[in-house]
């Protein structure tokens, strides 16, 4: 594999079941490569679909056909995914720190049927960063590969 | 068709036959399988061996069908995949949940043996 090779874009539309091919179709890319183990590119994959999720969701307000771009880059110790829509702005402009929803685990009527996404993101990649750049949103997800 | 659905007398086996539970196919696993336990007052081990994903939705629609179950049926998760597993564990839901590592052992545990074994 040349570094050609090495970055490698996406092109989608906004609905749900694009966002779930794709975010499968990155942890095969990640599966691919000797260096990231299964869980790794589980955890990849499950964030990659909670930041689509939310773009499809939020960013256009669930408004089909829409255009998103995931760009997927290796560097050697790393791997960095960007996420780029056309929707609305980020709320006060930043991605949600995901604090965790305080719930009681034993009053199960009241338990959140969702809401995780953030969390999920922030606790499984080691940088999250957020920028509206010319119109559009730019969320770039990125993290450390054990050597 | 998301489910199939198989009687084992006190308990409904419910197979969830896609390998996603997420965004996409939440809403519809809901309302299939609410379909299949809104008759009867059966427990339900869903058997969820050939799920490989699952996100927060997915996770979500399992805390929904758990609610609909009420305090007297048990919901019990069988076969999960350590993908599924572990997004479980990280939105603190898996101690909620009965887990068993199969159907066969869900089964077992009640005294019941699963159909051709």
């Amino acid at each position: 594999m040349n570094d050609m090779s090495r970055d490698t874009r996406f092109s989608i539309t906004s609905s749900f079941e694009n966002v779930s091919n794709l975010a499968e179709e990155v942890s095969l890319l990640c599966s691919s490569r000797l260096e990231i183990d299964e869980d790794t590119a589980d955890m990849v994959r499950l964030c990659i679909a909670e930041a689509l999720n939310n773009i499809v969701e939020h960013a256009y307000d669930g408004v089909e056909g829409k255009p998103i771009f995931a760009d997927v880059q290796f560097a050697p110790a790393s791997l960095e995914v960007l996420l780029i829509d056309e929707g609305k702005p980020m709320p006060e402009g930043t991605a949600p720190d995901g604090s965790a929803a305080e719930f009681d685990l034993d009053d199960i009527d009241n338990l959140p049927e969702g809401g995780f996404g953030w969390m999920l993101i922030r606790s499984q990649m080691d940088v999250v960063e957020y920028e509206r750049r010319e119109g559009c949103n730019v969320l770039r997800l990125a993290k450390e590969l054990a050597a | 068709m998301l489910l199939s659905c198989e009687d084992h007398g006190p308990i409904l086996v419910l197979t969830v036959l896609k390998a996603r539970i997420d965004s996409q196919s939440a809403m519809e696993f809901k309302a299939e399988a609410r379909e299949f336990l809104s008759t009867g007052d059966q427990d339900c081990a869903l058997d969820l061996s050939r799920v490989s994903f699952a996100d927060s939705s997915g996770i979500g629609a399992l805390v929904a069908l758990l609610k609909f179950m009420g305090r007297d049926r048990k919901l019990e998760l069988c076969g999960m995949n350590p993908a599924v597993a572990k997004v479980m564990r990280l939105t603190r839901l898996d101690t909620v949940f009965i887990s068993h590592d199969s159907v066969k052992s869900a089964l077992a545990n009640r005294g019941l043996s699963a159909t051709g074994t």
